[in-house]
Formats: C-alpha cells, structure tokens, sequence
C-alpha cells in the first residue's frame, strides 16, 4: 500500500510540471486513474455492467419525458399520476446513483472508447427518428381517442428534450452492449 | 464472416475504386466542406419555411422586406450550393476515409448531437419567448416530416463542420504540398 | 483480404499468464486480449508495442498479416 502511494504520489508530481504536451498530460491522467483504480477497496462494476446502468437511467428519463408529452395533453387519461412518475422517476435514478457509488467504476481502454464512439455515432439519429414517429403516433391516438387535436406545445418542449436525452442514452447503451459483445468460446478460460 | 471484415472489404474495394477512378481528386476536407454548407442551407431553408408559413405569417405582413431577404438567400445558397455539390459528384473522385479520419469522424458526431440538441432547445424557448404559441405551430401534423428533415439536415452540417475543426490540429503541422 | 493473426495465446500459455493478468499488465480489459487472440481487433500501436514488451520480444513477432 505504501508502494502505491508512492507512485500515485510520483504519477502526481510529474503531472504538475509544466511544459507537458497534451497527449502526454493524458497518458499521465489514464495513469493516475488506473493506480488510484488498484489502491481503491470498493468492488469492481465492469464496463457493461456501468452501460447497463446507463440504460436503466436513459429508460427512465426517455419515459419521463414521453410521460410529460402525454400528461400534460392526456389529463383525462392520467390525471395527477403524471406527477407520481416524475417523483418516482427522480428516485429511482438517486437510487441508482447511490448503488454506483458504492462500487468502483472499471476504466475504459482503447477498445471500449473506440466501441464507445461508434455507438455514439450510430445511436445520434435514433431520437430524432423516434420522437417523430411518436408524435406521429399520439397525433393519431390524440384524435381517435379524444377528438382534439393533439399537439406538442411550449409546455412539453422540456419533456421532448428529456425524452431525446433518454432515447439518446438507450440506444448509445444498447449498440455499445451489441458490439462489445465477447466471442463465447474464451469465456470459461478463468 | 464477421461484421469486421465487411467493413474492411468494403474500404479495400472503396479504395481499389478510388485508385482506378481516372477523374480529379477531391480530398477528405473538401468533400466535408461541400456536404456541410450544402446540408446547412438545406436544412435551415427547411426550417425557415416552416417558421415564415406557421409562425411569423399569420401576423406579419407577406411583403416584410427581411423575412423575403432570409427568404432568398437561403433558397439561392440552397440552389448554388446543391448545384455545385452535384457537379462536383460527377466531375471529382472522392477520397475514401482513412483510420485516422473515421476515428475523428466518429468524435465529431457524437459531439454534434449534443451541440445541435443544445441549440434546438435553445431556440425552441427562444421562439415561445418571442412568439408565444410558436411551439406549438411548429409541432402542428402537417409539419412533422419537414422538421425531421430540417433536423437531421441541421444535424448533418454541424457534424461536419465539427469534423473539419478537429481536422484542423493535423493540419497545422503540414509544411509544404 | 489479409486478415490478422496474432501469436499471443501461445505466447501467453508458455508464460502461464491468463488473459486477464496480460490485460492487467498493458491496462486494458480482458475482452480486448480475448478479440486480440482472435484477430477480431487491431490493436494501437501503443498497445502493440507494450505486447510485445511484456513477451520480450518485437511487435512482428507477435502480430501478422497474412492472406
């Protein structure tokens, strides 16, 4: 243990000189990250296991902010449970937040980041796509159901921006867990 | 075969094509910028249709001299600039993506979602702000295909702008050509 | 197409090193040494050059093209 603060120690020092040039200044930082990752005694979450939980916490914001567009065109569907979802959905990702915590968090290497960008890059169309046809859809429903013409308005528009987040944060989760996917045949070597 | 090597036969015979192609280069960076002021008076025209028809229209006057003047220059950019983009598909080769630039690729788009997301919100309060039930004529049903277009235009041009700015640190270094 | 071949698996059993104390030791996660014994992923160069640092031996030794 007092090896390692050493070298964290080290890894500290030279990271405060001057003259260091970006790329470097990075390396010394993953280097840090990971020194401090092997002295922290918390119980490892895998690269997965953090997406997964990045999932649960995009489901319920991308339902929230879907639940917003409803609730506050569908009063005579939900009435006040709107509210309820709100209160529960803000729990739930404290809840969440707290189990983190309580884990260490497994860094990200070369392979995981270049993962990481491509589902970024796929997943940036997927809300756009998916808000419209949902509107189209309560569009339809809205005038079946009601006979009014539903509408998205100024007082939904931070529901849509919750609901794209979500979307955003799903479908970045759920490619990343589709392409990292480890071959199954090495999975019993340990 | 694994999705992997799809890709990497796809970029050999991309580049084989390339090589071949008998006509002028056109590089990695002028290509991008093409397709991003194309895409930008695309999607902004789109846009603007939209707001002069459902939110500015009903009650401002049809000859408001500054909504004419947005009005054509962005349909003249949108016009020249697809007209060039055109002409330049048939006349150029266009370079394939090498690793590096994919990678940047890669970083540009993930950055332009949360810059065009950042900006959209922005300008959705702005206009309420400004005119109120702006939002809500927007939204309206006939509406939802032409702001999905406008978007992903919107969408495409910020990405490749981002990409040209985090291009731009390689070029730096370049000395003679 | 050359495709990737790599000898870290051999390299790694005459060691008695399992994958995940080779990922430990070039900083990154056992799934990547597993798509790297497979020739599913290829690798930086930095990540190359610590391989083979950790076998002792050089970066063509190691990683291949081969038709």
């Amino acid at each position: 243990m007092a090896n390692e603060n050493t070298s964290l120690k080290e890894l500290y020092a030279k990271y405060s000189k001057p003259n260091m040039t970006r790329a470097e200044r990075q390396e010394l930082m993953e280097k840090i990250a990971r020194e401090r990752y092997k002295i922290d005694k918390r119980k490892p979450i895998t690269i997965k296991g953090q997406t997964v939980s990045n999932l649960i916490c995009g489901i319920i914001i991308a339902l929230e902010g879907i639940f917003c567009i409803i609730g506050v065109n569908g009063e005579k569907v939900f009435g006040d449970t709107s509210n309820i979802f709100f209160i529960a959905a803000i729990i739930t990702c404290v809840v969440i937040c707290i189990i983190m915590g309580q884990y260490k968090k497994e860094l990200p290497d070369e392979l995981s980041k270049e993962l990481m960008t491509k589902a970024t890059a796929y997943s940036a169309y997927v809300p756009m796509f998916i808000i419209v046809a949902i509107s189209i859809v309560m569009t339809l429903i809205g005038n079946k159901r009601d006979n009014e013409y539903f509408k998205v308005n100024s007082d939904q528009v931070m529901g849509l921006a919750f609901a794209m987040m979500g979307l955003l944060y799903i479908a970045k989760s759920i490619i990343y867990l589709w392409l990292d996917r480890t071959p199954n045949s090495d999975d019993e070597e340990e | 075969m694994i999705r992997y090597d799809h890709s990497e036969i796809n970029e050999e015979k991309q580049r084989t094509a390339y090589r071949k192609d008998k006509r002028k280069p056109m590089n990695v960076r002028a290509h991008t910028k093409l397709n991003a002021i194309t895409a930008m008076f695309a999607g902004l025209f789109m846009f603007f249709m939209l707001l002069s028809f459902d939110v500015f229209a009903p009650e401002a006057d049809k000859d408001d001299p500054i909504i004419i003047t947005i009005f054509l220059v962005l349909m003249l950019g949108m016009m020249i600039s697809g007209f060039i983009w055109m002409m330049n598909l048939a006349s150029y080769k266009m370079e394939p993506d090498d690793e590096l630039s994919k990678q940047t690729r890669g970083k540009a788009n993930g950055l332009a979602f949360a810059v065009w997301f950042i900006t959209v919100t922005a300008l959705f309060f702005i206009l309420e702000k400004v005119r109120t039930g702006a939002v809500s004529a927007l939204f309206a049903q006939g509406n939802f295909f032409q702001l999905e277009i406008s978007g992903l235009l919107t969408y495409d041009s910020i990405r490749h702008f981002i990409f040209l700015i985090l291009d731009r640190q390689e070029m730096s270094d370049e000395e003679e050509e | 197409m050359p495709e990737l071949k790599t000898k870290i698996k051999e390299l790694r059993a005459s060691r008695n090193m399992k994958q995940g104390d080779l990922a430990e030791l070039v900083g990154v996660r056992r799934e990547t040494i597993i798509r790297l014994e497979k020739g599913q992923y290829n690798p930086s160069l930095k990540l190359a050059m610590d391989i083979a640092h950790i076998f002792e031996t050089t970066v063509e030794d190691i990683f291949t093209f081969e038709e």
